[in-house]
């Protein structure tokens, strides 16, 4: 499925959350050895500037719920009528079972709503969740589906790794698609790069490196004095770029000639907000005029994995007319799409904050309920 | 500017350094000359000669020296 192209399918509306709890990187200085220099360096290179990040007790599902419900009472449609639903993340919040499943409970869905989570792609995860969306819709074995992407970014890292951390922020974003009698072609295109796979990754956690004691203190400090563990996020910089440098203007261009048009004919491209310099990089290869595109979501939200391409959507359709729309995602994997969108008459809530709900558990209270819940053993 | 200025200017004011050290310097030789000076040095150089350099030769340009190397590949002589 490299291209596809779906045609009487739309996004009905779009909303997004993001934690209360931020970061400003002018109170990072002491990650920067107190150098102002290079702190303002890094600051105009990347784009650094804001990062709401989840505290303890907030969790994938937490986010997904609250983009969902904003989605649901503003549209006004049944919750009955949600007979699809994915979950796009890379911070499920449980090995298993998968986040869908816990958002179809408390959103209380109807039981023969599908529910499904795609993970491991996370940068580029919404694009495919959106063409699988697509697909489900248009072949009919979805009417209305709803798709969620969250990540939490922040957590995949040690504060003290200036090469990720700081990049890095939280944020849930919600997408209703509907069928539609209206001819309304949507057009992907995606690819990947599987020998890359090992340039972005969590090495620990998953069935290779399950996470033991042997490794579940082990911290190491590099040349440079970043703090990692195997089970953070973990990259080689310079590889991605160029990778994103590479793939990603073909990519663009792919789209464009399958959809049989061109940049001018696009209001707004929406890229993964990986960074200010690899985006504007991207841009630049392209030659695409800077009012045709932003970074400032990455400056005030960070990079927020599945949910960024959206974000970033969601943002300049609040500020923005845009009749036509193309995403550009890339990163883990190495996976790349991008797709072109008639976003009219789409519905896009502004961007607001999650505020964590009295109640919620710690990670100490989190620990102990479960050990309390099995520890009857399998009686219900 | 002649080219050899412009090639020197790009070094010069992303790393911040004099002439001097700016010819001697290569990737990772100096703090500054990290990751991401990589990226902003790539930037100032597309920007100065108006080319996009291929992504095998952004990761190439390991150098000062061979950065001349690298800029000849598409007809700029400094």
């Amino acid at each position: 499925m490299a291209q596809s192209v779906f045609r009487n399918v739309k996004i009905s509306g779009l909303s997004a959350v993001v934690p209360e709890g931020s970061i400003r990187i002018d109170d990072e200085i002491a990650f920067f050895n107190n150098d102002v220099k290079l702190l303002e360096r890094n600051k105009k290179i990347l784009g650094l500037g804001t990062r709401h990040v989840v505290d303890e007790r907030t969790s994938a599902s937490d986010l997904c719920e609250a983009a969902a419900n904003d989605l649901i009472g503003t549209i006004g449609i049944d919750k009955k009528e949600i007979d699809a639903m994915i979950v796009s993340s890379g911070s499920h919040d449980y090995f298993w079972p998968a986040t869908s499943c816990v958002l179809h409970g408390r959103l209380g869905l109807n039981e023969e709503c599908s529910c499904l989570d795609m993970s491991g792609l996370v940068c580029s995860a919404y694009l495919y969740a959106l063409q699988t969306a697509f697909a489900m819709v248009s072949s009919g074995s979805a009417k209305k589906l709803l798709l969620l992407a969250c990540d939490l970014s922040s957590t995949h890292s040690d504060r003290r790794n200036r090469n990720s951390n700081m990049l890095f922020g939280d944020a849930a974003v919600a997408t209703l698609i509907e069928c539609t009698e209206e001819p309304r072609p949507s057009y992907f295109y995606t690819g990947t790069r599987g020998d890359g796979w090992n340039k972005l990754i969590v090495p620990a956690g998953g069935s290779s490196l399950p996470i033991r004691a042997d490794i579940a203190g082990l911290e190491v400090t590099d040349e440079r004095g970043n703090v990692w563990h195997l089970y953070d996020d973990l990259m080689k910089g310079l590889d991605v770029f160029k990778f994103a440098t590479e793939v990603t203007p073909v990519c663009i261009q792919r789209t464009l000639d399958f959809a049989q048009t061109s940049l001018e004919h696009i209001d707004y491209v929406a890229f993964h907000q990986a960074n200010k310099q690899i985006v504007d990089s991207i841009a630049r290869r392209v030659k695409l005029p800077k009012e045709n595109y932003s970074t400032e979501v990455f400056s005030l939200y960070g990079n927020c994995g599945s949910a960024t391409v959206c974000l970033d959507l969601i943002h300049a359709l609040n500020h923005r007319d845009i009749r036509t729309a193309c995403l550009v995602a890339f990163g883990v994997g190495l996976s790349y799409g991008s797709c072109i969108l008639n976003m009219q008459d789409v519905v896009a809530l502004p961007i607001r904050t999650y505020q964590t709900p009295e109640g919620k558990l710690t990670r100490q209270e989190k620990i102990q309920y479960w050990i309390d819940y099995f520890a009857g053993g399998n009686e219900s | 500017m002649t080219n050899e200025e412009k090639y020197i200017h790009a070094f010069t004011t992303t790393f911040e350094v004099g002439e001097e050290e700016a010819k001697t310097l290569q990737f990772q030789g100096i703090p500054a000359w990290d990751s991401v000076g990589h990226v902003s040095l790539i930037a100032a150089l597309e920007e100065a000669f108006d080319i996009v350099l291929d992504p095998d030769d952004i990761l190439d340009l390991s150098s000062f020296e061979k950065g001349r190397e690298i800029l000849a590949k598409y007809n700029i002589t400094v």
